[in-house]
């Protein structure tokens, strides 16, 4: 935020700065790393929503934040490809966006900034906390060397998204889901996210229903339209209502 | 006909009568008409109606006008420029729906044709607001659509009696005269058919929605088929879903059958 300060005066650039908050699952994504590197989950043990507690808002309220320092009104609406350009053509400074964004860069086939462009590792929205990339949302990987056991690299395809065997893959040398894996300048950078990052989903069922509930009000956050609080207790009441008529909650 | 709509419609008139999910479809809970009463009370499936009503009402006369503009102008050409022209005209028709969305969203995205245009003429950045996503929504149903109307009307016009368009030259009547004692007249049986369709099309619009606003709430820009997907896809209620396709159909047949009616008595009395 303290580069978007300086960064939005600069006459060549349009944005300083953008993360994919386009869409309501744009936004929930953003969310789900912010608030694991805060601290907090979706839900309770018990299935009662956790995600409009302190460490929610705190969240949706860093989100907001750099959203109003580094990206206005048009960069909510930048989507992955918009990010990407903005970046290969000079008028975006610095994006956060898939690995296989980073990966596209270096594609001497279709890239025209092949070693133009630098990759480094989710930044961690609460300093000192986990750094705001998932090994779910970010980083499908599999191993490529012909080196590893085959029965190995079956498993971690076949379970891609789990994060233990994301990390075995990782120490080897990861692909992005995009196919090019022999430009992949950003490996270091995708490690470095995959070890120390947010991880993954809990595999609970009932976090979809709170995903879809978060996808239709969070997006408010960002227009002004709702505060942080405002839009995660409507998105809590309408995830209770919805869990509750599913047999989630009591 | 029994397989590809009596079926279908069975299955989803039962779903629509039970709570039933991706997690209990094999222990669907017969609930009667309660997933009725949960669509007919959710204010957004109202609010998707309204748009959906807009975009008809809006889109219906406009492609209309600009299929006739265009097949009269067609008309007027020789068959070379017919040549030329009419298969590009039909471009929108003959792609495939989504990759044509992608393709009019990418003008309006900042690296796009007409961002570009927009900030060169009015000196500012075209911003996707709920507005503005609107406005293209149904700027595109009607680019969709139109191909479709010209090819009827086009059709429509070359059955024209040439007779009567000179008799009536020959009384001193005027292009606008002619358009509208004789032309639209000739065409109406045509205009109210093309009408029907793309009020029936309207209301089942979704992909080039799906794609223009990627789900983003703040558009407020979903229509019917749109949110009957989240419902039942996304938040997996299969039964509520199933309830709101029903009640859409329903809402297509109460549109439409008053124009069907009418247009019937319409044919009797003619002959």
């Amino acid at each position: 935020m303290a580069a978007c300060e300086v960064l939005k005066d600069e006459p060549s650039i349009n944005l300083p700065f953008t993360m994919q908050v386009h869409a309501g699952w744009a936004w929930e994504f953003r969310f789900f790393s912010f608030i694991r590197s805060f601290g907090g989950d979706y839900l309770n043990d018990d299935n009662s929503p956790a995600f409009n507690g302190p460490e929610g808002v705190t969240a949706a309220t860093k989100i907001k934040a750099v959203i109003d320092a580094c990206m206005g009104p048009e960069g909510i609406t930048y989507s992955i490809d918009d990010s990407a350009n903005g970046l290969a053509n000079g008028t975006i400074a610095f994006i956060h966006t898939w690995a296989g964004q980073g990966a596209i860069f270096e594609d001497p086939d279709t890239s025209s900034v092949v070693g133009l462009i630098e990759s480094a590792p989710a930044a961690a929205p609460n300093p000192g906390g986990l750094l705001g990339g998932s090994a779910w949302h970010d980083y499908f990987i599999i191993p490529v060397t012909n080196e590893v056991d085959p029965d190995f690299v079956f498993r971690l395809i076949m379970e891609a998204t789990d994060k233990q065997s994301q990390e075995e893959g990782a120490k080897i040398q990861p692909m992005t889901r995009l196919s090019v894996p022999e430009y992949l300048a950003n490996a270091a950078a995708i490690n470095e996210t995959i070890a120390h990052g947010v991880g993954i989903y809990d595999a609970n069922p009932a976090v979809v229903l709170a995903q879809t509930a978060l996808w239709n009000w969070l997006p408010f956050i960002g227009t002004g339209e709702m505060t942080p609080q405002e839009a995660l207790d409507a998105a809590a009441a309408e995830y209770i209502a919805e869990a509750t008529v599913q047999g989630y909650l009591p | 006909m029994i397989a590809l709509m009596t079926v279908p419609l069975a299955m989803a008139v039962w779903l629509s009568l039970n709570f039933i999910t991706f997690r209990t479809l094999d222990a669907p809970e017969f609930i009667g008409l309660a997933n009725y009463r949960e669509v007919l009370s959710d204010a957004r499936f109202w609010q998707a109606l309204s748009f959906t009503l807009l975009i008809a009402l809006i889109s219906v006369p406009a492609h209309i006008i600009f299929g006739l503009a265009v097949a009269l102008l067609l008309d007027e050409t020789s068959g070379r420029v017919r040549r030329l022209f009419l298969p590009r005209m039909l471009m929108p028709m003959i792609v495939v729906p989504v990759v044509g969305t992608l393709m009019f969203r990418q003008l309006f995205e900042p690296t796009g044709l007409f961002a570009w245009f927009f900030s060169e003429v009015l000196g500012q950045r075209f911003i996707f607001t709920e507005f503005s996503v609107k406005a293209l929504i149904i700027l595109h149903t009607i680019w969709a659509s139109t191909p479709f109307a010209l090819v009827i009307f086009f059709a429509g016009l070359q059955m024209l009696p040439g007779e009567l368009v000179d008799a009536s030259s020959i009384d001193g009547a005027s292009r606008l005269q002619q358009l509208r004692y004789i032309v639209i007249p000739h065409l109406r049986s045509l205009i109210v058919l093309e009408a029907l369709i793309a009020l029936m099309d309207f209301f089942r619009l979704f992909d080039s929605v799906f794609i223009l606003t990627e789900q983003n709430p703040i558009f407020k820009a979903d229509t019917v088929m749109t949110y009957n997907f989240r419902v039942a896809i996304t938040v997996q209620r299969l039964g509520k879903g199933s309830a709101m396709a029903i009640l859409a159909m329903i809402g297509i047949f109460v549109v439409v059958i008053p124009f069907l009616i009418m247009t019937y008595r319409e044919q009797i009395e003619e002959r």
